[in-house]
């Protein structure tokens, strides 16, 4: 015999036998998630088909049935006339107040926090250590802590209240996230990447614009998404900070939610609620699979 | 004139001290290697010649100027990495590129530049594609022909065939050799790789503890290290190393212990020894023949096989004398089976002897 049949003896091929699809196990794993499903979904459920629906089919109190006639007046009058406070412009006025402060709010905070990041991991300047240290407590200290000081330093500025205002809290704020994401994505490329740069003559800048920021596509949608939805979801800075002409959409929504006279508009209500969570829905949707990736990529990949 | 002259470096990390006093001179267009185990200095030696790494004292002159102070960039200098560090977003030409934008150089120029340097290593072919695209050796290949056309007087090589495998680093090897050749360049390689250093180096630096043990070219270092650490770290199998002391027998040394007694008439001692010093002796498995091929006579000591492992070329013998295991590497035709007794001697002329308290060579 020779050593080829042997060692088949030795060795018999596995017939592969198939797995059953259905097993109890996977039978509760559907289960488990499911109901977890449901539990998420049934309040979005439930504003979506009471936004849809006339007061007087509320009244009769079937939170669960579909509206009776497919009825879109809530929805524009959410956006266009519902009242907050004096004034009844609907929640138009506070969406758009949002994205000017969120526009230049990420652009800052994302370009400093990479520039940042990007100092720390490779200029290892004298103290960077405790430059690194001191700008986590602002990651870790809850922010409420700062906002007396905050609002002494804006007032000082002479910005309290004011679109600049508002932007510059949000800047300072975000700025420790971002530079640890940022630092510790820098963190995984090989240093001698950067030693090639400079060997080839490149300076800070150029090294950081022409060598890092192509590198960082992965990052950034993360800080992005990070930066977009924890700006639009914001409350607090924005009553605080923003002045009377800047509240933004959470802040109006409250207003309109609160501060109505007589029956309580719950068709209304629910259309600007889903209309203000719009916006972190959308950037969730389209970016989902690329935060994930990002969160889970090397820098060095691709 | 010397192209590299480091002062008095000291370099060090914190309360960590890599580097001390250390000097080196590298001759105009000379190949010279730094050679260690990991962590011994020899990677920090290199940046801190390249300007990556700011020492604490002493000086760098490169070609005659003090460049302690300067840009990387302001060298005059080249550098190849281990993990090739090409720039991944851009393509091979705008890697060749990129340091002569960064200069400012005419269009024209560059173009002819990175044009020739391409041709010179093959690597046509492969201009428009990114760095993923390209398997290890060509990306090593890149990252050389970017030191290349910077045109520089000095090239610094940190590890450059490390990550390769086996087969491509010594076809690689080969190259760089060749380059060297071409260019007459001024180049410095560090490797922790005894076969890179022996066939690339005119001169060899072997570091060990952020100080160079022995600095000299392959076969002094080879034949003669100065220390047990040189002596130990080159040579696969490494040398053998025997107990024992200095007798004076009228007035010649012998070497001894309780199987050898070896007259060291052919021995050049660099120091003379004293009697009853306890020293090592250290042979080179080539050196020891079997079966009487050294004078018979002289000496002659009874050796068992344990284990036979040919490597094709030739063969290592184990064998134990005494309570000392040896190995003998013999020519591939010679037959000897294990359990075999043999009777081994050799040539105390091409033997090393060390101090046993200090390690330094006698």
């Amino acid at each position: 015999m020779n050593r080829a049949t042997a060692s088949a003896d030795a060795f018999p091929v596995r017939v592969r036998r198939r797995k059953p699809l259905i097993t109890p196990a996977r039978l509760g794993l559907y289960a488990f998630l499911v109901s977890a499903a449901l539990f998420f979904a049934l309040p979005l459920f439930i504003m979506v088909i009471t936004s849809l629906k006339t007061m007087d089919e509320i009244r009769t109190g079937t939170i669960f049935t579909l509206p009776m006639a497919f009825n879109l007046d809530p929805w524009i009058k959410a956006w266009d006339a519902a009242c907050t406070g004096i004034t009844c412009e609907g929640i138009k006025v506070g969406f758009w107040n949002s994205i000017r402060i969120l526009i230049p709010s990420v652009a800052l905070s994302v370009t400093l926090g990479a520039l940042n990041g990007y100092a720390l991991s490779f200029w290892k300047f004298r103290g960077a250590n405790i430059a690194f240290a001191l700008l986590m407590t602002g990651a870790f200290v809850p922010h409420q802590v700062y906002v007396f000081p905050m609002v002494q330093i804006s007032a000082a500025l002479g910005i309290f209240g004011t679109l600049h205002g508002i932007v510059l809290v949000h800047v300072i704020f975000g700025l420790p996230v971002m530079t640890l994401i940022f630092r510790n994505y820098y963190a995984g490329i090989p240093e001698e990447i950067f030693k090639a740069a400079r060997v080839d003559g490149a300076g800070f800048w150029r090294i950081f614009l022409t060598i890092m920021l192509p590198m960082s596509t992965p990052i950034m949608i993360v800080a992005v998404i990070w930066q977009v939805t924890g700006i639009w979801n914001d409350f607090l800075f924005g009553l605080i900070f923003a002045g009377r002409d800047n509240l933004p959409m959470t802040v109006q929504l409250n207003n309109i939610v609160n501060s109505q006279f007589g029956e309580r508009e719950y068709n209304v209500n629910m259309a600007a609620t889903i209309l203000t969570a719009l916006v972190p829905l959308f950037v969730y949707f389209v970016s989902g699979k690329w935060f994930v990736r990002g969160i889970a990529s090397g820098a060095v990949k691709g | 004139m010397s192209a590299i002259t480091v002062k008095d470096l000291a370099v060090s990390f914190g309360h960590l001290s890599v580097l001390r006093d250390l000097q080196l001179g590298v001759n105009q267009g000379e190949f010279l290697v730094l050679l260690g185990p990991s962590g011994c200095g020899k990677s920090t030696l290199l940046n801190a010649i390249a300007g990556l790494i700011e020492p604490e004292a002493g000086t760098v002159e490169i070609g005659g100027r003090d460049v302690t102070h300067f840009e990387p960039k302001d060298r005059g200098i080249a550098m190849v990495f281990q993990s090739y560090a090409l720039y991944p977003k851009m393509t091979v030409r705008g890697n060749l590129a990129f340091g002569l934008k960064v200069a400012r150089l005419p269009r024209g120029e560059i173009k002819r530049r990175v044009h020739e340097a391409a041709e010179f290593l093959h690597i046509t072919e492969l201009l428009d594609r990114r760095p993923v695209q390209l398997s290890g050796g060509q990306r090593q290949r890149v990252a050389i022909g970017r030191a290349l056309v910077r045109n520089a007087d000095v090239f610094l090589f940190d590890e450059p065939l490390s990550n390769l495998d086996a087969k491509l680093r010594a076809e690689l090897r080969v190259e760089i050799k060749r380059l060297h050749r071409d260019l007459g360049s001024t180049m410095i390689y560090v490797t922790h790789d005894q076969i890179e250093a022996l066939t690339l180096a005119d001169r060899i630096a072997v570091m060990k503890g952020g100080i160079i043990q022995q600095l000299g070219t392959p076969r002094e270092i080879y034949d003669t290290p100065a220390n047990l650490f040189v002596a130990s770290f080159i040579g696969s199998p490494s040398m053998n190393f025997l107990e024992g002391r200095i007798a004076l027998e009228g007035d010649v040394f012998h070497y001894r212990n309780a199987i050898f007694d070896v007259p060291l008439t052919a021995y050049p001692f660099a120091r003379p020894p004293s009697h009853g010093q306890p020293v090592l002796l250290g042979v080179r498995p080539e050196n020891i023949a079997v079966d009487g091929a050294p004078k018979p006579g002289e000496f002659c000591a009874e050796a068992n096989v344990d284990l036979v492992e040919p490597t094709g070329a030739d063969t290592v013998v184990w064998c134990q004398v005494g309570t000392h295991s040896i190995s003998v590497r013999v020519d591939a035709a010679q037959i000897i089976n294990e359990r075999q007794k043999l009777c081994i001697g050799f040539d105390p002329g091409r033997a090393s002897m060390f101090d046993l308290e200090s390690g330094n060579r006698l």
